[in-house]
């Protein structure tokens, strides 16, 4: 993808919404803001990590708090861009270029936005490779990049500046401050050179979800399709027959139960969810977990159900997609494992049995 | 003996109407080719009384107006609203939260339809936060001079204001300041009693509604007149809304978009009515006997879409019944309806049920065992004809409340009971009875991505309609 049209973003935001794992907001807000601004300034420019100078200044833009407050409390659309030049006056120097933070969800589409209205390109990939909860969970904290100075920004204009001793500080200190703005800020964050991007981002994913969103949009199987795209395994074709949300220790936990139907009748999952859908169990066995991503998919359109959409009677088909290698490490999994997430186990890598 | 019911169903072209009597026993049904209401209360009213029911004997009429004719066309997808120019309120609309401009009001709008409907748009300070304190300081001055510049050239206005879920009390501040600066100028309607998330999509319905609620009013009140001309002068009138429930016509003129679909909705009931069903799926037919959709039945109500609505081309949170169309066969539409795997009884109503059953088989028209693939069985019941007027007979009214509260907020028992009394309360607003009011249905969601754990409580009240009698 060399540019961003007008004409693209639904199937961008409809791609990065499945690769969101449940989570990561519904882009809808986004989009229209993106949707606006290429409107008003033009395409934007989109480069491969391979392209960009090594003296580049690359900064991730992104929204920060509960998805649902986005879709009430819009933003005033001048959030990420003050938050930029804010960055911009912290660090004496000015960006490059813009990156999404994660590829899942709604900031995929923020930085669209930011780049048309500041005509500044666009780099072809993200931090995560899917949609995590914290700001400390991408790729820039394994190679030692902090995510401070970080920049937040809320709809009246308020503007902080953040400089912590590590990056789960800057989550913590970010996180109080989202929720005294009314869950919903924005951030400039997580500055990366030209020579950190091929260790700190997943290379491609912007074209990955544009690609991935057309292939649903236009496939007659959409489910088979988008699992080929993302070399997937398909883990149970059911409907959900039981949902179970509590919320216990600070963390909004929920389970759903999933029974097969058509050649998949008669197993069995038990799917655990945050904010993204992070283990799947099929008939007792761990089948897929975080951070390996579990997409969820309408079984009909390949439309994909977040964990607040999950409800009685979805007829679903589950996806486990191998996450970017370098999560499974020790180390990138001590950040994004089932531990860090507060499940009793190591993680699994995909495995499918004998049965499908 | 009085305590009769009148469901009259008025779909499109064609008419149905169903007499039930106190315990709820279908007594007489009429199914005609005519659009016109007074044609089906004469016939339904002829046909009662053999049965020794007489006009003054019926307590409650209940109209299915899906096709009312000034939402007629709004009902398309796409929307041609242009059938009845100068029809619809000239609306105001005024958006509490100035610091939401990044898609401002009407932003989805069709430019004609905008045009057409909307005099003058504001955004001003105001709304609430998620924990319900003040988002921005209330704009009196603004609204005052909002006032003045609408004063006189707005038929409605229309207030949606941020959070007003989780607190309204910015947006009935608001309405007062507006009434008090206008006098008396048409409805003003507030966006919490719409309710929902998602701003702009509560937005829009708030406007689409006050545009719509005077002609509605209008058309609902020639509906009044049929009813008074046939000397049932006891009878309290309902309308029926897109969820196969029931409220006072006074109540539901002033949430018009809560009754598109509802002919659709009261047949869904109907079919459960006549068949004795709470889970199923439900055919609609066409008069040739074809299967227009099927909407799966779940606990007695028709299942409803989830998700945005388009009204006329503008997006909404509206909900309606989950109808499945037929693209290749009935049986597919069958599978694409079900909720769960398991095979269901298949129920026909509307004009052309028993044709479509005889085409299957013949020599059996009632029950076809199960010539269909997904069923256990395929049945039209008795009267499926009227099924959408036997379905508005017997609704149910409901009422529902909303509040999204952080569970850590002191006092969480109370707020519960609080939402409950409110869902009550919603539900004897719209017409329940007082003494049999109960608590449909209650869940708490959570949001995602929050530090501090918030729902969004979601309880349903209802019951029987009130005391016929009282107007």
């Amino acid at each position: 993808m060399r540019e961003i049209r007008l004409s693209d973003m639904d199937d961008i935001a409809r791609g990065a919404a499945i690769l969101g794992a449940g989570g990561g907001g519904d882009p809808y807000v986004g989009k229209l803001l993106a949707e606006v601004a290429i409107e008003k300034h033009g395409p934007v420019s989109v480069v491969d990590i391979g392209d960009v100078p090594p003296d580049a200044v690359v900064v991730p833009v992104s929204s920060m708090g509960a998805p649902t407050v986005g879709t009430e409390k819009l933003p005033s659309g001048h959030e990420a861009i003050t938050a930029l030049r804010a960055l911009e006056r912290v660090m004496g120097r000015k960006a490059t270029h813009l990156v999404p933070i994660e590829i899942g969800g709604v900031n995929s589409v923020i930085p669209i936005a930011a780049a048309a209205e500041t005509g500044l390109p666009l780099v072809d990939g993200d931090a995560m490779g899917r949609a995590f909860p914290e700001a400390h969970m991408v790729l820039p904290t394994l190679i030692g990049v902090s995510c401070t100075p970080m920049v937040i920004v809320d709809d009246k204009g308020n503007t902080m500046v953040l400089e912590t001793v590590s990056n789960q500080w800057a989550e913590r200190f970010a996180r109080a401050a989202c929720t005294e703005a009314g869950c919903s800020v924005f951030t400039a964050d997580t500055v990366l050179n030209g020579r950190q991007l091929k260790a700190g981002l997943v290379a491609g994913t912007l074209t990955l979800a544009h690609k991935l969103g057309r292939a649903v949009r236009l496939s007659p199987e959409p489910v088979a399709t988008a699992a080929a795209l993302l070399d997937g395994r398909l883990l149970i074709t059911g409907k959900v027959v039981d949902v179970n949300r509590a919320t216990t220790g600070g963390f909004a936990r929920g389970q759903a139960r999933i029974e097969g139907i058509g050649a998949c009748r008669g197993m069995r999952m038990t799917l655990s969810f945050q904010n993204e859908h992070l283990v799947a169990e099929r008939d007792g066995e761990i089948v897929t977990s975080t951070p390996d991503l579990i997409c969820v998919l309408d079984n009909e359109t390949g439309d994909p159900i977040t964990t607040e959409g999950m409800r009685y009677g979805n007829r679903v088909a589950v996806l486990g997609v191998p996450c970017d290698s370098r999560w499974t490490t020790p180390e990138g999994l001590r950040l994004t494992g089932p531990r860090a997430f507060g499940y009793d186990h190591d993680y699994m890598p995909i495995s499918v049995g004998g049965k499908q | 003996m009085t305590g009769y019911r009148l469901g009259v169903a008025l779909p499109g072209s064609r008419t149905s109407a169903a007499i039930l009597d106190p315990e709820g026993r279908v007594v007489v049904t009429v199914e005609l080719g005519s659009d016109t209401p007074g044609d089906v209360l004469d016939a339904v009213l002829d046909a009662a009384e053999p049965h020794g029911i007489r006009a003054g004997d019926i307590d409650h009429v209940m109209f299915a107006v899906t096709d009312l004719r000034v939402m007629n066309d709004l009902a398309a997808e796409t929307g041609s609203w242009r059938g009845w120019p100068g029809r619809l309120a000239r609306v105001a609309a005024v958006r509490l939260g100035a610091a939401t401009t990044s898609v401002p009001p009407l932003t989805l709008w069709p430019q004609e339809l905008q045009q057409r409907v909307v005099v003058a748009s504001t955004c001003l300070s105001g709304g609430a936060m998620l924990d319900g304190s003040d988002y921005e300081p209330l704009d009196f001055e603004g609204l005052q001079a909002f006032a003045r510049q609408i004063s006189g050239v707005a038929g409605a206005v229309a207030i949606t204001g941020v959070f007003s879920a989780v607190t309204p009390r910015h947006e009935l501040a608001a309405a007062e300041v507006l009434r008090a600066e206008m006098g008396a100028c048409g409805a003003i309607l507030l966006s919490h009693e719409y309710g929902g998330l998602g701003l702009v999509e509560r937005e829009n319905a708030t406007i689409l509604q006050a545009a719509l609620t005077a002609p509605v009013a209008e058309e609902a009140a020639k509906l009044l007149n049929a009813v008074n001309r046939r000397g049932m002068n006891n009878a309290e009138v309902f309308l029926a809304r897109s969820d196969g429930t029931i409220a006072t016509l006074d109540n539901a003129v002033t949430h018009p978009l809560s009754l598109l679909g509802a002919t659709d909705a009261t047949a869904v009931v109907g079919a459960s009515v006549l068949a004795g069903e709470k889970d199923a799926l439900v055919g609609l037919t066409n008069v040739d006997g074809s299967v227009r959709a099927v909407c799966a039945l779940t606990d007695c109500g028709p299942r409803m879409t989830v998700g945005q609505t388009k009204v006329a081309g503008v997006p909404t949170g509206l909900s309606v019944p989950a109808l499945v169309p037929i693209h290749a066969s009935v049986e597919e539409a069958i599978d694409r309806a079900k909720e769960a795997p398991g095979d269901l009884p298949l129920l026909l109503v509307g004009p052309g049920a028993r044709t479509f059953v005889k085409s299957l088989k013949p020599q059996s028209p009632r029950i076809v065992g199960t010539a269909l693939a997904g069923t256990v069985k395929v049945e039209s019941p008795v009267a499926a004809e009227a099924a959408a007027a036997v379905g508005a007979a017997a609704a149910p009214v409901v009422g529902e409340a909303r509040r999204i509260v952080p569970l850590n907020s002191p006092g969480l028992e109370e707020i519960r009971a609080a939402v409950r009394e409110a869902a009550r309360a919603s539900a004897m607003r719209a017409g329940a009875d007082p003494a049999n009011v109960s608590i449909v249905s209650a869940d708490e969601k959570p949001l995602a991505y929050l530090s501090e754990p918030t729902v969004v409580m979601r309880v349903r009240a209802g019951g029987p309609p009130r005391d016929g009698g009282t107007r």
